[in-house]
């Protein structure tokens, strides 16, 4: 008994498989090199068991063990489940800073203080134009001023409440949307998690479909705060808060209160109600939908504020021009503002129509147009603390303030939650990312291990030449 | 650590984007002048800044009125010394009707008429205007005070209230003499008011009672002294008046200044970060480029 002639040649053999093997992996990686969610993958090199595999077998013909060559083992994929999970969760919570901060800011451009424009100016051009009246309280343009300001004062607020609630319906609607696209992504986790079980029984490593996973996994931490954790047979559970998005029988549409229907397509939760959406969505504190519904809230609260100064300035100012009288006459005047509800439930307000230039109360008695009393009580209006203990001057700049101080918060939180991410990104990609210059050298690397073996089968034939050379 | 290309790249957006950030807001305070262009810039500052905005309005707004108001005032003021010349003028002419010696009717009546001719002076000046009110009218500025201040008819309402202006927060300083103070009160130590005294002076001269005639000088005497205190009275009114202007414009100055020192830019240090950071911004894309293009494989036959 003896070993095979070839036995060498089927070494080489092994040797070339290996390292085309090795030069396919790294080719994927370089074609990956910039594909989100693709984590490096290496291949494992293993010897093959040796031969003869019992000492005793043929140990007389074959004085030791041979080597048979070497094979790849397996195709490990480079990933560190910590730095994932924890990578994913500092994404989730600067996606949230981010796109609150983004819709601050433009709840500050429509709010638009400081600066000469507003509704700020709009209200002491108002108190101006009495000023000025009642410095010539006869004075008919001086009257009709009053009334323009007025007016300038409904339009100014009911273009910032118009442009608020635009806000509020896209962010509703960009909000369900978000949702809708978890909804998406988890089913999609549930069917890839079915094929990774699938393959993970036959012992091979589903590197692409963990990819795919993986980036799923990405984009629902970027649209809310989910935790997943990883089975045993390869599959995956996420959990948002306290509610399961997929388990081992699949996946389940959020929110999962009753009644709600879900879009058919988009899977996006039939919600139009701001009320009904602050109510059902619950328990996201992170990743863009959390930002949105922080933002609603902003929204929400800027409106409320605005209906509430609005309410009180109206009746404050309808009150004293009640209190007063007209150019002539004794007749109680008009009020000067309408308040009006519109479709939104947000106070407008407007001049009442009927509202002449005579009518503007500037005197405190009948038929005295010198009098100039009710314009200067109006005038004090201004610098009383009749809006919730502070002047009506004061309500907007605390509103604005108010606005100010959260975005300026944010802005700081978002800048810290930026760098966090930055850094757990580079965490990660520090373990699982493609490194050109590490898969070059590799590339050089098993091309010599190529060239050498190829070097060799070509010697084993030349040894067999040789060989056959004898035979004449 | 193991540094991969990407980590490269995105670390340089990261750190460029950041750049850009601080230079967007440093370029934003230099074409805008102006620190405060959001309220999340200074939240603080901004709501000061709002105050200050609406006291730079409302100060306007007073020295507007305050102008009006010395106006009024000086024009009332001119009135008063043309009444004074006025009741000066019928003084001589009951003073010559009282010492004088010719008694013939025809002196009298010249010295009546002269007489009537001043009163209707006095009534003009009590009627004078500004724009379209009676400045003697008190709030009744669209009644000629002429049509009552000789008692002939009923006070119009609100023809002895003051006329006010509002020149500061709950400041406010009376403009105006009324006619019904000047004519229609009765002076200390006169038996009639001045309005009636002119109305029988008039009356006394043309029937050329001298024992009236020495009733209504007396009385002519502390009307005109009524009138005088009444006019030193809108004298140190004026005086007030130029008091809270001064007071308001150097108010105005100073809240000017305040509102700069909150809300502008601060040039010479904006200017400087800015180049700071244009240096840092180069010094990066130089890097970046220099960096980025570079691997092995670059290298490779």
């Amino acid at each position: 008994m003896n070993i095979s002639t070839f036995y060498g040649l089927n070494v080489g053999m092994t040797a070339l498989d290996a390292a085309q093997q090795v030069e396919n992996v790294i080719s994927n990686n370089i074609a990956n090199a910039n594909t989100p969610g693709y984590a490096q993958e290496t291949a494992n090199l293993s010897e093959y068991n040796a031969y003869p595999t019992s000492p005793a077998q043929d140990a007389l013909a074959i004085h030791g063990q041979f080597g048979q060559g070497v094979q790849v083992a397996s195709v490990q994929r480079d990933t560190n489940a910590f730095l994932s999970q924890q990578d994913r969760s500092n994404q989730g919570v600067a996606q949230m800073y981010s796109t609150h901060s983004q819709n601050l800011s433009m709840i500050e451009g429509i709010l638009n203080e400081p600066s000469s424009q507003s509704m700020q100016n709009a209200i002491d051009q108002f108190f101006n134009s009495w000023q000025t009246l009642s410095s010539n309280p006869s004075n008919y343009s001086a009257r009709q001023s009053v009334i323009s300001q007025a007016q300038t004062i409904g339009q100014t607020f009911q273009t910032i409440s118009t442009e608020l609630e635009n806000l509020q319906n896209n962010l509703v609607g960009v909000t369900t949307n978000s949702v809708g696209q978890l909804n998406t992504d988890a089913k999609q986790v549930a069917s890839l998690n079915a094929e990774i079980v699938n393959v993970q029984k036959t012992g091979q490593s589903p590197n692409t479909l963990l990819d795919k996973r993986a980036t799923v996994l990405d984009d629902m931490s970027k649209l809310a705060n989910i935790s997943y954790t990883e089975q045993g047979n390869g599959a995956v559970y996420v959990n948002l808060a306290s509610s399961t998005l997929v388990d081992s029988s699949g996946s389940y549409l959020y929110p999962p209160s009753s009644g709600l229907t879900f879009n058919s397509q988009t899977n996006a939760p039939n919600i139009t109600a701001l009320s009904t959406l602050q109510t059902d969505i619950t328990g996201i504190t992170a990743g863009s939908i959390a930002g949105n519904l922080a933002s609603l809230t902003d929204t929400s609260g800027t409106l409320k504020t605005l209906n509430q100064f609005l309410g009180q300035f109206a009746a404050g100012i309808n009150t004293q021009q009640q209190a007063g009288y007209e150019l002539s006459g004794t007749a109680t005047p008009p009020p000067m503002f309408t308040v009006v509800t519109d479709a939104s439930g947000n106070t407008n307000l407007t001049v009442n129509s009927t509202l002449t230039p005579s009518q503007v109360a500037a005197s405190d008695a009948p038929n005295q147009p010198g009098n100039n009393n009710n314009a200067v009580a109006i005038i004090g209006l201004q610098n009383q603390p009749v809006y919730n203990g502070g002047t009506y001057d004061q309500g907007l700049s605390g509103l604005v303030s108010g606005i100010g101080v959260e975005a300026a918060s944010v802005i700081a939180s978002d800048s810290t939650a930026k760098a966090l991410a930055q850094q757990s990104s580079n965490m990660r990609q520090s373990i699982s990312g493609v490194d050109i210059n590490e898969q070059a050298a590799q590339m050089v690397q098993f091309q010599n291990s190529y060239t050498a073996a190829a070097k060799f089968v070509s010697v084993f034939e030349q040894m067999m030449q040789s060989l056959l050379n004898i035979v004449p | 650590m193991r540094i991969t290309q990407n980590m490269l790249t995105q670390q340089f957006l990261y750190n460029i984007t950041a750049d850009n950030s601080r230079m967007s807001s440093l370029e934003n305070q230099l074409s805008t002048g102006k620190t405060l262009n959001q309220p999340s810039d200074n939240p603080l500052a901004v709501s000061e800044d709002m105050s200050i905005n609406s006291t730079v309005t409302q100060t306007t707004g007073f020295q507007n009125t305050i102008s009006q108001g010395q106006t009024w005032m000086s024009n009332t003021s001119a009135a008063m010394s043309n009444l004074n010349t006025a009741l000066q003028q019928i003084q001589q002419l009951v003073l010559t009707g009282v010492n004088g010696t010719n008694t013939d009717a025809a002196a009298q009546s010249a010295l009546a008429a002269s007489a009537k001719q001043f009163v209707g002076d006095i009534s003009q000046i009590m009627d004078s205007k500004e724009g379209t009110r009676y400045l003697f009218g008190g709030t009744a500025i669209s009644t000629p005070p002429s049509s009552y201040m000789f008692g002939t008819s009923t006070l119009a309402a609100g023809a002895s209230s003051n006329v006010s202006m509002l020149v500061a927060p709950g400041i406010e300083i009376p403009v105006n003499l009324s006619a019904s103070s000047l004519m229609l009160n009765t002076a200390v130590g006169a038996t009639a008011n001045l309005g009636a005294t002119l109305t029988s002076i008039v009356n006394d001269l043309a029937a050329g009672s001298q024992s009236s005639l020495n009733i209504d000088l007396s009385n002519l005497s502390a009307g005109m002294t009524q009138v005088t205190n009444l006019e030193s009275d809108l004298g140190s009114r004026q005086i007030r008046m130029t008091a809270v202007s001064n007071q308001m414009s150097q108010y105005a100055t100073l809240v000017t200044n305040e509102k700069g020192t909150i809300e502008d830019a601060n040039m010479a240090s904006v200017i400087t970060k800015f180049n700071t950071d244009q240096n840092v911004y180069q010094a990066a894309l130089k890097l970046g480029s220099q960096i980025l293009q570079q691997t092995l494989v670059s290298y490779l036959p």
